[in-house]
């Protein structure tokens, strides 16, 4: 049977603190007096592993699925020990097909980190860390509702690097009410002189329900300075060697984050914990996000907030329109391949018009958007897939 | 046979017409309580959602009085809303009498006072009726005096209820059969029946409404449409409680309806009379002026709609509702479509909700017009009902507006507050009355145009909901009128141009722009907006194109919110019509009614 490498995703549903303008799914704790939540937790994590493992796909003695990429996002998941995510990590590859080529650790510079935990984290296997920063300025931080402060990601940053961390990601946003160019220049300096081997790039998202929202009410962003800075800073990057690769995201060659690119690739992914999504095969669902009945179901069948059956036809305009988030843009012979059509046929009347227009290439057999219109790709897809 | 009574019940909107049409039937039975809802006559679905009447309806119900006596008495509903008044003056001519329902805590207002001229007009007996005394914010004295010094009906005459309650209503049924004559008519003479509604029948084909004034309808008869000169025969007829109740005969003085295979509601001309082939009248009855739209508007098909679906779902509306009109309309920006007559603004607005709901039809409207009426120098008169029609001002000797005769009700709190908006539409004052301490009459000529224009909410919002307004088609009357028009990206949008007053046309192009570039989203291109006046730029606005639309990321939950939004995208494009490349809204069809 051919194997098909798929991305795993682990969720880790704990923060010190819930950020103001955060959608993900968490709950606040002092992990100093919770280890034993993020006890459960590991045994949930594990039982859900252990189950998925015994289900369809992945029954046959030669698995079908393996593993090439492990995630723990969250949440904060630089809040576990070291040990623990060391213990975790293997004894996830005692229950599924766990051969990790990247290893990525989310972490919040905030919460500091001594060499130590670098190395224990190093000895589990993490190859990169996704540092979320979002800004350089401490002001901004403030509006934003940050503990962190510029010079405490800087440092957390050179720590990590002179610790040996293979890989680190920083995430960076724009849009961020209180932002001016000179504010937004000290976060480009420090990319310059830090020198992230990956950066993402997104615009802060009014997201209803959330306390950020009134912020935002009351100091409404202006969309055109927005992507003025995002373009800035998009250049900037990529005088420093960082290659846009997707809309948000741009990397050093090579080191762009391989699990991620899963999702646009819309290859296939498992995710543990609650709120956590899956992709296997032709169905995809999402996990509660609650704690409680997540555990109760992880060893027996945790509870959906969304499944979805997914027939051809969605599946193929899925891929479309996750794959046209890569400047690369889509393999048309491997979409055909595995979806059984030609977007270039199927879509011919619109792609002529879209060509037309400058918001679509089609040259030789790949399909893109031009890097300088992916910010508007929404309604390019839009077109598109009508 | 029970003596009849024929009566109608009007009121201004609102007043509480239709509930106490839904007592009178509980109480008489016509209607088992079980069966009873809010606003039974009100058939249509919009009518229910929107507490009006539109069309009228009407029940002959079995009345029997305190001291004994049996009546049938036939209750013809009217609507309330001044675009509908036409009908009002139908369902009276079919009546010798009328209650005139006043609120307690509203008084008289507009279309009280112009009901009850109507009335009086077709000399029916007036039985006042002060409705909604069960309120506490019932004024019942001050509505007595309005009564008389207003409508000019002593307060004597006036029976004091509540509808919602049932509290005397009785008295008003006895109030019916004491004062309201019995018809009159003569059985033995040749036939005429008046034809005063007529109405589709998805399985009967065309149901007509008559009134027979003189002699006998039987079933099987031959008749003649006396205005048509078309004949029929009669396949059934009967009367309505408001369910059809079949008989065989409708003698002098009684309501009812008659089915004849009619194929098509023209031919049952409201106002035509009904007589005998083998024994005809001598003279019609003399019948009622045609309702004449007064607001014109393109409808276009918008979204997966079709010029043929159109075309048939106005067809089978047209059945049901003879009173707007419609012809086909090319625009070049926005394609085919029909331009389309309507009584008023809320008839538009039924008209469209009608199309939309019953039809499943996804529609662009153009903004309103009125008819102008042209000369050319040829000579030539033309009416004019869309701006895009009008013919190269070189070639125009005059152009003519329609005006109509406004009255307005007011407390004389408001009066400087109206004043100002009426002058600031070219109004011209008829007379200004305090017809009591506190309430004033306002009698103004006003330009149709300039009503059309979001006039009624404006007068509203000034009175804070206090000033009510009836106003008839007056006359025409030439002005210095122009065709400010409006440019897309430099391309003229026919459909968005509109007739103005010169000396408005400056203010109004600039308004007019500005309202639009707030209503066009932004696009991937920069979109100029220009107004134009015989060619020379006079406004202009710019939009700015948009730089991005995505915000969220992707990741591995975010697929179905993804497709969501892209779909919603496609979904927000549906009414919007494309004019070269730039996407409008059909808001922005219609900034013109946001102007102040």
């Amino acid at each position: 049977m051919k194997s098909s490498k798929a991305g795993l995703y682990v969720h880790f549903p704990f923060c010190r603190r819930k950020c103001p303008y955060c959608h993900f799914y968490s709950i606040p704790v002092e992990p100093a007096v919770d280890r034993s939540r993020i006890g459960l937790w590991r045994e949930g994590i594990l039982a859900e592993a252990g189950r998925v493992a015994s289900g369809p796909g992945f029954e046959t003695g030669g698995s079908s699925l393996e593993f090439e990429t492990l995630y723990i996002g969250g949440g904060t998941p630089s809040l576990a020990a070291p040990d623990d995510i060391a213990r975790l990590r293997d004894d996830l590859a005692d229950r599924l097909p766990l051969w990790p080529v990247e290893f990525t650790l989310e972490a919040n510079p905030s919460d500091g980190a001594n060499d130590d935990v670098f190395r224990g984290w190093i000895r589990a296997g993490v190859t990169r860390l996704s540092v979320g920063a979002q800004s350089f300025d401490d002001g901004v931080l403030r509006i934003l509702g940050r503990s962190s402060t510029a010079a405490r990601t800087e440092a957390f940053l050179r720590r990590a690097r002179d610790a040996g961390v293979a890989s680190l990601g920083v995430d960076l946003m724009a849009g961020i009410p209180g932002e001016t160019p000179c504010s937004w220049d000290r976060t480009i300096e420090a990319v310059r002189t830090l020198r992230p081997d990956h950066v993402s790039l997104y615009f802060l998202e009014n997201v209803e329900g959330l306390p950020f929202e009134r912020t935002l009410r009351a100091n409404p962003v202006d969309d055109d300075a927005a992507v003025d800075a995002f373009e800035r800073a998009a250049g900037a990057f990529s005088s420093l060697g960082l290659r846009r690769y997707e809309i948000s995201n741009f990397a050093r060659p090579g080191r762009e984050c391989l699990h991620n690119l899963k999702y646009w690739r819309y290859e296939p992914f498992l995710g543990l914990g609650p709120s956590a999504a899956s992709h296997l095969g032709a169905k995809r669902w999402t996990n509660i996000a609650d704690f409680g009945k997540w555990r109760e179901g992880a060893a027996g069948s945790v509870p959906a907030a969304e499944t979805v059956n997914l027939d051809p036809d969605t599946a193929a305009r899925e891929a479309l329109a996750a794959g046209l988030r890569l400047v690369e843009g889509i393999d048309l012979e491997s979409f055909a391949g595995r979806f059984g059509f030609d977007p270039a046929d199927r879509f011919r009347p619109e792609i002529a018009g879209l060509e037309d227009e400058g918001l679509i290439v089609l040259s030789g057999r790949v399909l893109r958007i031009p890097e300088n219109k992916l910010l508007i790709s929404n309604s390019i897809l839009s077109r598109l897939l009508r | 046979m029970n003596p009849i009574r024929n009566f109608s019940i009007i009121a201004h909107v609102d007043h509480g017409k239709s509930t106490l049409a839904d007592r009178i039937l509980e109480m008489t039975g016509a209607v088992a309580s079980r069966d009873m809802r809010a606003q039974t006559l009100d058939t249509m679905e919009l009518e229910r959602e929107r507490g009006i009447t539109i069309k009228a309806q009407t029940a002959r119900l079995a009345y029997k009085s305190k001291d004994g006596r049996e009546f049938a008495l036939n209750l013809i509903d009217t609507p309330g809303h001044v675009d509908f008044s036409y009908e009002v003056s139908r369902s009276l001519a079919a009546c010798e009498g009328a209650l005139l329902v006043i609120d307690a805590s509203q008084g008289v207002e507009a279309q009280t006072l112009a009901n009850a001229y109507l009335a009086l007009h077709h000399d029916l007996v007036l039985i006042p009726v002060i409705n909604k005394i069960d309120l506490v914010s019932a004024d019942v004295e001050a509505a007595l005096d309005q009564l008389e010094h207003i409508v000019g009906l002593s307060r004597n005459e006036a029976l004091l209820a509540s509808a919602k309650t049932g509290e005397n209503v009785t008295d008003i049924l006895e109030a019916v059969i004491a004062r309201i004559p019995p018809p009159k008519g003569e059985p033995g003479a040749p036939l005429k029946a008046l034809l005063f509604d007529s109405w589709y029948d998805n399985y009967r084909g065309v149901v007509v409404l008559v009134r027979v004034v003189d002699g006998v309808l039987k079933t099987g008869e031959a008749i003649t449409f006396m205005g048509l000169q078309a004949d029929y025969e009669v396949e059934e007829l009967g009367y309505l409680t408001p369910k059809p109740v079949k008989m065989e005969t409708l003698s002098a003085g009684e309501v009812g309806y008659v089915i004849a295979g009619i194929k098509t509601l023209s031919h049952a001309r409201i106002g035509d009379t009904i007589t005998h082939r083998n024994r005809p009248a001598e003279i019609a009855l003399p019948g009622f002026e045609e309702a004449k739209p007064m607001v014109f508007c393109g409808l276009f098909p918008a979204g997966d709609t079709r010029i043929e679906d159109l075309r048939d779902s106005l067809e089978k509306l047209r059945l049901n509702d003879a009173s707007f009109f419609y012809e086909p309309e090319s625009s070049v920006a926005l394609g085919q479509g029909y331009r389309c007559g309507f009584l008023g603004l809320l008839h538009r607005e039924i008209v469209q909700e009608r199309l939309e709901r019953e039809f499943g039809l996804t529609l662009l409207t153009t903004a309103p017009s009125v008819n102008y009426r042209v000369t050319t120098r040829a000579g030539e008169t033309l009416d004019i009902r869309t701006p895009s029609q009008l013919p190269d001002p070189q070639n125009i000797a005059s152009i003519a507006e329609p005006m109509i005769d406004a009255m307005i009700l007011t407390p004389d709190r408001y009066i400087g507050a109206i004043l100002a908006l009426l002058e600031g539409r070219r109004g011209e004052q008829k007379k200004l009355e305090y017809i009591s301490p506190k309430r004033v009459l306002l009698q103004y000529l006003l330009p149709l145009n300039e009503v059309v224009f979001d006039f009624f909410n404006q007068l509203k919002s000034v009175s804070q909901g206090y000033a009510s307004l009836d106003y008839e088609l007056a006359s025409y009357r030439e002005g210095p009128l122009v065709k400010l028009d409006i440019l897309i990206n430099r391309e003229q949008v026919d459909e968005l141009s509109v007739i103005v007053h010169k000396d408005k046309a400056y203010a109004f192009g600039r308004a007019l722009v500005e309202r639009m570039r707030k209503s066009i989203p932004r696009q991937q291109y920069e979109v100029a907006l220009q107004a134009a006046l015989g060619g020379r730029i006079i406004a202009r606005e710019t939009i700015k194109a948009y730089r991005k639309d995505v915000l969220a990321k992707l990741y591995g939950g975010d697929y179905t919110r993804k497709m969501k939004v892209l779909e919603k995208q496609k979904a927000g494009k549906k009414r919007m019509r494309t004019v070269g490349k730039v996407d409008i809204p059909q808001e922005a069809f219609l900034a013109i009614l946001e102007i102040k």
